[in-house]
């Protein structure tokens, strides 16, 4: 592939996991990246890379100016690729002023990130130092956006992430750039398969047991590991860690009765196309 | 041009100019360059570029949608094009950054992404991306006594024994509202001119800094991290030259002959100096920072 492969998903759905197993593929080297070196796959709302690329600042425009602008970057991006360049975003794939904000002209594909809903609600509100409730709710919220701009300046430009069924919808329902999902929770029980069939969608050219080696230095141990040596640089204040449990199905026991139902109220439809059951377990069994 | 355009005081430079700009400093002299109202081709058919901007050896375009086109010429001239209806303060703002930044590395003047203070008769840098704090840094100690250079573009020509010096930019900080809440009352604060009629960053006047250009004694590198504490630490050798290459304002806006240039002239001031990089957490308390920048500086020989 050559143009951008956008790595998608809503926070917390393991597309950190992905950029780190893709860094450790792209690199190839005997000893596992540092977590702190990604750079293979920067973020698309990078300040920095905005104004550096386009030569003004983000600072001196207005959030709908910067919607407007940020296709341009992406293109300019894409026109000097000579692979698949690999950006990671949270942003919906909104349409602005019938201007979408990731232009098919420049996109390669996506690699669609995923993860049960439950489980999400539970590490977004470890990861934004809120209440499980109130993670919910902001899952649930059409207008919800990250470093939205006001009296300050954030890291980070803006980025409306819909809801969590909207943000699956804006990625996945079109016909305009091929499309790959990636479920976390494959990515824990089968690390290896799940790389493999990335490698092949993003055309990777991959030497015998370079998935192997980049999978054992993306193991959890492995990140957890270098979180307590180091750090990690891309941890919210807010949270006490990034690498927390990467467990799935912690629903089971973190969310009450109450909060399962909500979400599979809020979701049930996206929930079942990805094969998460959203039937409460109170009331046992599949539909 | 008219003979009526004022003469501003600018990065070191008397520079004429049709755009009027009373946030500037008038001034008398012989003219460097000039800011004309004038045609600008829609494009170079350059080679080189970005999607809002084109590159040649003596000439670069920026096009901001909405407000203007800029066609920045020799390191001597810089004509405007505006667009229907462009916002004044816009045309203004955009004009002062990176078009200015071009036409010094145009002229062989090292424009740094920093904000500067006088401190102790010499200059002291601050570079880091947007929202790394410089702006707020140089306000904070602006607002403790110190004297601002400059404010986001910060130009160094070298000294006659190869020392970087640095002369004034506009006379003001540009400050988003919530950094303006730690050094104004509110109603103070409203008093401000916003930099743009519909952002929450406005144009704070500052006493402006003497025209003689003034030694560049250190810079700082600011970063934020996620520990809750204040850090201080030097970088040395490779690392120095390292920080000013990749703190300098709009580098691939730099024609690809003059790189070497460039990179000669980050390694000669790098040799001059001391860099070192301040780690802070995003919402450290603001006082604490400056605090410990001062107290750091008490250590300059």
């Amino acid at each position: 592939m050559k143009g951008i492969v956008w790595l998608a998903s809503y926070p917390k759905s393991g597309n950190t996991w992905v950029r780190i197993l893709l860094s450790n593929l792209l690199r190839g080297s005997d000893a596992p990246v540092s977590i702190n070196a990604l750079d293979p796959t920067p973020i698309a709302s990078a300040r920095h890379m905005f104004d550096e690329r386009l030569g003004i600042a983000a600072s001196d425009l207005t959030p709908r100016e910067i919607a407007r602008l940020r296709p341009r970057l992406y293109e300019d991006l894409a026109r000097g690729a000579t692979g698949p360049l690999f950006l990671k975003v949270h942003d919906a794939r909104l349409v602005e002023d019938g201007v979408a904000l990731f232009p098919t002209t420049a996109s390669a594909g996506v690699v669609y990130i995923v993860r049960d809903p439950r489980d999400v609600a539970i590490s977004f509100a470890h990861h934004m130092g809120v209440s499980i409730d109130r993670a919910i709710e902001r899952m649930s919220q059409e207008s919800f956006t990250l470093a939205t701009t006001g009296a300050r300046l954030a890291a980070q430009l803006e980025q409306r992430l819909s809801t969590w069924s909207g943000h699956a919808s804006s990625w996945l329902d079109h016909d305009d750039f091929p499309q790959h999902v990636v479920r976390y929770e494959d990515l824990q029980t089968d690390p290896s398969t799940t790389l493999s069939k990335l490698a092949l969608f993003a055309g990777l050219t991959v030497e015998p047991g370079a998935i192997d080696r980049a999978v054992s230095h993306s193991a959890f141990e492995e990140l957890r590991r270098q979180e307590d040596l180091v750090g990690f640089r891309e941890r919210p204040p807010a949270a006490e860690r990034f690498f927390r449990e990467g467990k799935a199905g912690q629903w089971r026991t973190g969310l009450t009765p109450a909060q399962v139902e909500a979400i599979s109220r809020d979701h049930a439809v996206m929930m079942r196309r990805f094969g998460y059951d959203p039937s409460p377990p109170s009331t046992g069994g599949p539909h | 041009m008219s003979s009526k355009s004022p003469l501003y005081s600018l990065f070191g430079l008397v520079v004429q100019s049709q755009v009027l700009c009373p946030e500037l400093l008038e001034t008398e002299g012989a003219i460097d360059a000039q800011i004309l109202l004038a045609e600008v081709p829609t494009s170079l058919r350059a080679e080189r570029g970005g999607s809002l901007f084109e590159v040649e050896e003596d000439r670069a375009l920026l096009t901001v949608p909405g407000v203007a086109r800029y066609l920045i010429s020799s390191g001597r001239e810089i004509r405007v094009a505006l667009e229907p209806g462009a916002d004044p303060s816009a045309i203004r703002l955009f004009l002062l950054g990176t078009p200015m930044g071009v036409l010094l590395h145009q002229r062989g003047v090292l424009p740094l992404h920093a904000s500067a203070v006088a401190v102790d008769g010499a200059a002291i840098a601050f570079v880091g991306h947007s929202g790394a704090g410089k702006s707020t840094m140089v306000a904070g100690l602006e607002r403790r006594g110190h004297t601002l250079i400059t404010d986001d573009i910060c130009a160094l020509s070298r000294g006659a024994s190869g020392e970087s010096l640095v002369a004034p930019g506009p006379p003001h900080m540009k400050l988003w509202a919530d950094a303006m809440s730690h050094f104004f009352e509110e109603d103070a604060a409203r008093a401000f001119e916003r930099v743009r009629p519909e952002m929450e960053k406005y144009r704070v006047p500052t006493t402006p800094a003497a025209a003689k250009p003034m030694v560049l004694r250190r810079v700082y590198v600011l970063r934020t991290w996620n520990k809750p504490t204040l850090s201080i630490e030097p970088l040395e050798g490779a690392r120095k030259l390292e920080a000013l290459i990749a703190n300098t304002y709009r580098l691939r806006m730099v024609e690809p002959a003059r790189k070497s240039r460039h990179f000669l002239h980050c390694a000669e001031a790098a040799s001059n100096l001391s860099v070192r990089k301040v780690f802070r957490p995003q919402h450290a308390p603001f006082g604490e920072v400056v605090g410990m920048v001062l107290q750091d500086l008490g250590s300059v020989a």
